[in-house]
């Protein structure tokens, strides 16, 4: 069994891409651009869906509510000043409207950092790779950050007072002051294959359960 | 759930191992056993340090304290009653002396009851998915506090037995909590500190093209 995680392509020593490089390439919203490296998105059919499911609750909300944009995963984020050379894509993020002006929306990215940015993990995705894209998100200014853990059924939210919050899916998750009046159900968020597998816990017993041994 | 994630690597068809014939490999404690099948633990230089600094951080408090038995990564937990073939190895993990009667150390193999603290120190391969349901699954067992490390982001995140979870930056203290009593240290004081050469060793050795640093 080997030690490297074989799934991620490491890219051979060459020139670097730039934001306007990547925007011109035909899939380019398939990658980030790492300091002048196309790094791919992990992704899977599950956490697809998954991110499909929010965006069409959170994105019913926000219409009803005219509170702002949901944008998809396609859209490049460019709002690390510090790196200029780079290029973040969100599964889901949300702006409130005031905060994206319309002589804006012709850009070809976003340079405005989103106040929700939703990353939903993939089966591929790498421990530190997640841990540079939340520090990224929240030294940008990000307000309100939530990694979906499918495998756990949970959803980790990090805001930008650094506090962190672990959701499991009986637990509500809702959109603080950063989406207003927004709340569901962590486990909503989660397809259900069969009645079964809904039943399935997921959460670890509290100390007035024991497993069954 | 795990029918529908295309990309999780499939085992080939193999026998299964049991927790017996894992105990009788010579280099049995570099696997954890996954429902019969074997999985490497993935470490590093780094991780490896680090997981050597809280244990003597810990060992110290505990034996001045006299409050119980640290373990180090070869150890194996199975401590998981709803997977009988799933043997979890934490880098460094902690039991309470009146949880853990000496004769019963002297005999175990693995350990059935669950630590009260386990630590993981995140190595530069490890993924997210794998994490999180180990994490997941100490906590189902009863640890009742989980320390994940991540030195990329020199941060520890504690996940309680309550459910509530906390992450602790460099400058922030660490605490025992009430598991393990009067224990407090900077998180920072958790991660070596090699000099600037050998940091770039430590991190940069497997990297065919160390880029110059900005």
């Amino acid at each position: 069994m080997s030690t490297m995680v074989a799934t991620e392509p490491e890219a051979t020593p060459k020139a670097e891409v730039t934001p306007e490089e990547l925007l011109a390439l035909p899939d380019g919203g398939h990658y980030e651009l790492i300091d002048g490296e196309l790094r791919q998105r992990n992704v899977s059919v599950l956490s697809n869906l998954i991110a499909s499911e929010i965006n069409r609750i959170l994105g019913n909300h926000c219409r009803e509510r005219n509170l702002g944009w949901i944008l998809a995963s396609e859209l490049g984020h460019r709002c690390f000043p510090w790196k200029p050379g780079r290029i973040r894509r969100a599964d889901l993020s949300f702006i409130r409207a005031d905060r994206l002006s319309e002589e804006r929306f012709s850009e070809g990215f976003c340079s405005v950092p989103p106040d929700l940015a939703v990353e939903v993990v993939s089966p591929n995705d790498l421990v530190e790779k997640l841990d540079e894209k939340v520090e990224d998100y929240l030294r940008a200014g990000v307000r309100l950050v939530w990694i979906v853990r499918a495998s756990v059924r949970a959803v980790e939210v990090f805001r930008s007072d650094r506090s962190v919050s672990w959701l499991w899916a009986e637990d509500e998750i809702s959109g603080e002051d950063v989406v207003p009046g927004f709340r569901c159900q962590v486990g909503s968020l989660f397809p259900r294959f069969s009645p079964a597998e809904a039943e399935s816990p997921a959460r670890p017993v509290t100390s007035s359960e024991t497993p069954d041994s | 759930m795990s029918t529908m994630v295309a990309t999780e690597p499939e085992a080939t068809p193999k026998a299964e191992l049991t927790p017996e014939e894992l105990l009788a490999m010579p280099d049995g404690g570099h696997y954890e056993l996954i429902d019969g099948e074997l999985r490497e633990r993935k470490v590093s230089a780094l991780s490896n340090l680090i997981a050597a600094e809280i244990t003597g951080v810990l060992r110290n408090h505990c034996h001045e304290h006299n409050l119980g038995w640290l373990f180090a990564a070869e150890h194996g937990y199975q401590c998981f009653p709803w997977k009988p073939r799933r043997i979890r190895r934490a880098d460094v993990s902690f039991i309470r002396r009146e949880r853990y009667p000496w004769e019963q150390l002297s005999e175990d193999g693995f350990t059935t009851i669950p630590p009260d603290l386990a630590v993981e120190v995140v190595s530069p391969n490890d993924l997210v998915k794998e994490l999180e349901e180990k994490v997941e699954e100490y906590l189902r067992a009863g640890v009742r506090l989980v320390w994940v490390v991540h030195p990329d982001i020199h941060t520890v995140q504690v996940y309680r037995a309550d459910g509530t979870t906390g992450r602790f930056r460099e400058h922030d203290e660490l605490s025992g909590e009430d598991v393990i009593p009067g224990f407090r240290c900077k998180v920072d004081d958790l991660f070596p500190k090699p000099s600037q050469a050998e940091v770039r060793d430590l991190t940069k050795s497997d990297s065919a093209s160390p880029s110059s640093p900005s």
